[in-house]
């Protein structure tokens, strides 16, 4: 079962990392055709701009969740790598507890921000099959997706933590999940 | 509700919470505690801060230096300062300087300054004697120079926060840049003359003409990058994409040292980077929106000018003031939360605001070298394989370096203006 979970987890987070790549380098290429647009053909693209910060959202959402698996967030780390045992153990779960708090806001009223802005559209922007307007709900649907990945890394993370602080060993973080 | 969120967020971070999650739980809590505002906010904010067209320049920042790096051009860099000053005694410390002069004017972070050129010289110096702690600290505080010299990721969040034009920052960033590299380098030297290190280090050095040759395509990119913003050609973030495509052809067709399969590693190192940033940006934009909402910008500003009474009185309260903030605070944290309430204050006291924005950008890049909390320290220990203990007395020197640099830019305007007031 742990196992399977485990699988099932890291599957998640190594697909979750290759469309935050794949993001950052379609951004990136939106956003060098609205430059060749704006300079060799003085005519600037009018949907590049709005694309490129959506995708630029989403890129660091999608990001986060895989920070807060391996761990890469920023912090100021001088109290708990002075810690041990049952003192780190807790440390842990403060972390834990904070971050997961975070998270669910960011699920539960992100979601609800979304719905909100439902009917509200993108300026620019048409659904390319349809020609129909976009709606707005497809930026800020960014945060919750994304946070709910974080959720699932953040356990992951923890448990891998909490395994290394009761003296289970040294625990490897996912080395192959940072290999893709 | 201010005090609460402040003591809130100190706290999570003494805590070792990350600085993202502790900002953010600071503000969810001020939300609810204190405000009628519904928790919606906070979802709404921590979308909308991240969701602009300057912000955008950090993430292709990040990828045009990580790209440079794979593609060799560091390693040209390198060799080329070192054809420059290496035939000094300390010649190779001193071209840790210079390298992390002409790197910062294409990269726009200091971390990312100090593995990339740490990578190199930090061995390099070993080899040739240094001691360990020395070369972190030398790599650690030149590397700082990334967020001074442009561009630069700090000066964006400054100019969109305190709405400032991020092109004049970027120009006035050039003098300081300078003042502060000459300063290191003459420091690196005496010491290096007075210890008695790096008498071999004019082993192995090119020609300038050669190694110039060797470096030029590297060396052409922040012409284009400065040149171009300088010009009023691009903005910053069309800039930064522009480097992004010339790093990419420069390392994948003319140096061929980039194939398909190194993009994978370099993506997602910079995705990561840049989503660890911009989560930062996120939430200290909610917390920034919360404070400027309960008017605390115009209380300070009060409370400053019935305190203080001149103008430079105020800049050395600001600059302790930020010491000990950088000492503690990340430096995008700290830029986006304070930037609203001081600078609208500095300009009261007729300081300009692109020279004030230096001065937060200095003193702050100097809480990246200043444990406990020092992200260029950090990476430079790790490149370096050293304690953080060890590396304490080397650095003390390079800090006090860095005040009297900050001296200078606080109290003579021209040092950062003089540049901006060529152009603008």
């Amino acid at each position: 079962m742990a196992a399977a979970l485990s699988t099932l987890e890291r599957f998640l987070m190594r697909w979750t990392l290759r469309v935050a790549m794949l993001l950052l380098a379609l951004m990136s290429c939106v956003s060098f055709y609205q430059v060749v647009t704006r300079f060799l053909f003085e005519q600037p693209s009018t949907w590049s701009e709005v694309v490129a910060r959506t995708l630029s959202i989403w890129m660091v959402y999608l990001g986060v969740a895989v920070a807060f698996r391996t761990g890469a967030l920023m912090s100021v780390d001088y109290v708990i790598e002075r810690l041990r045992g049952g003192a780190r153990a807790l440390l842990v779960m403060i972390i834990f507890g904070t971050s997961l708090g975070v998270l669910l806001v960011l699920v539960w009223y992100g979601i609800d921000m979304a719905q909100r802005v439902q009917f509200q559209t993108l300026a620019g922007v048409y659904n390319p099959f349809t020609g129909l307007p976009l709606s707005i709900s497809i930026v800020y649907a960014a945060a919750p997706t994304g946070a709910a990945l974080a959720i699932i890394g953040l356990l992951a993370r923890t448990v891998e933590q909490l395994r290394e602080s009761v003296g289970a060993g040294k625990v490897p973080t996912n080395r192959e999940l940072f290999e893709i | 509700m201010t005090s609460f969120m402040l003591m809130a967020m100190v706290l999570l971070l003494a805590l070792s919470v990350p600085v993202a999650v502790a900002v953010a739980v600071a503000s969810i809590g001020g939300v609810a505690l204190f405000t009628q505002l519904p928790l919606v906010v906070v979802a709404q904010k921590m979308v909308t801060s991240i969701d602009s067209f300057p912000l955008m320049a950090i993430p292709f920042f990040i990828l045009a230096g990580n790209l440079m790096e794979a593609g060799g051009i560091s390693r040209r860099l390198v060799e080329f300062a070192k054809s420059v000053v290496g035939g000094l005694q300390g010649g190779l410390a001193c071209s840790c300087v210079l390298t992390c002069m002409i790197f910062a004017s294409v990269s726009g972070s200091s971390v990312a300054t100090t593995f990339a050129i740490g990578a190199i010289i930090i061995p390099a110096m070993l080899a040739h004697g240094y001691p360990r702690g020395f070369a972190a600290s030398l790599q650690a505080t030149s590397a700082e120079l990334g967020v001074i010299i442009p561009p630069s990721i700090p000066m964006i969040l400054y100019g969109v926060s305190a709405e400032v034009s991020i092109g004049e920052l970027f120009i006035a960033g050039i003098g300081p840049g300078i003042l502060i590299g000459v300063a290191l380098t003459l420091y690196v030297y005496i010491t290096c003359r007075v210890k008695g290190w790096g008498r071999e280090d004019r082993e192995g050095k090119l020609g300038i003409l050669p190694a110039a040759k060797h470096a030029s395509l590297a060396l052409l990119m922040p012409v284009i990058i400065i040149g171009g913003i300088y010009q009023g050609v691009f903005t910053p973030t069309e800039a930064s994409v522009v480097a992004v495509f010339y790093a990419l052809l420069v390392g994948m067709g003319i140096y061929r040292t980039i194939g398909i399969a190194d993009l994978g590693p370099v993506l997602r190192k910079s995705v990561i980077s840049s989503a660890i940033i911009m989560f930062i940006i996120a939430a200290a934009g909610l917390f920034s929106f919360l404070i400027t909402q309960a008017g605390v910008p115009a209380i300070a500003g009060q409370w400053i000018s019935s305190v203080i009474s001149a103008d430079w009185q105020f800049l050395l309260a600001v600059n302790v003031f930020l010491f000990l903030v950088g000492m503690f605070i990340e430096t995008s944290a700290a830029i986006i939360v304070l930037a609203p309430i001081l600078a609208p204050v500095a300009i009261h006291f007729g300081v300009d605001p692109v020279h004030f924005g230096l001065i937060m950008i200095v003193n702050l890049a100097m809480g990246m070298i200043t444990p406990p909390f020092g992200v260029n320290l950090f990476a430079a220990c790790q490149v370096g394989n050293i304690g953080l203990d060890r590396v304490i007395s080397h650095l003390v020197p390079f800090v006090l370096v860095i005040v009297g640099c900050l001296a200078i830019i606080t109290y003579f305007p021209s040092v950062s203006l003089f540049f901006r007031n060529l152009v603008y």
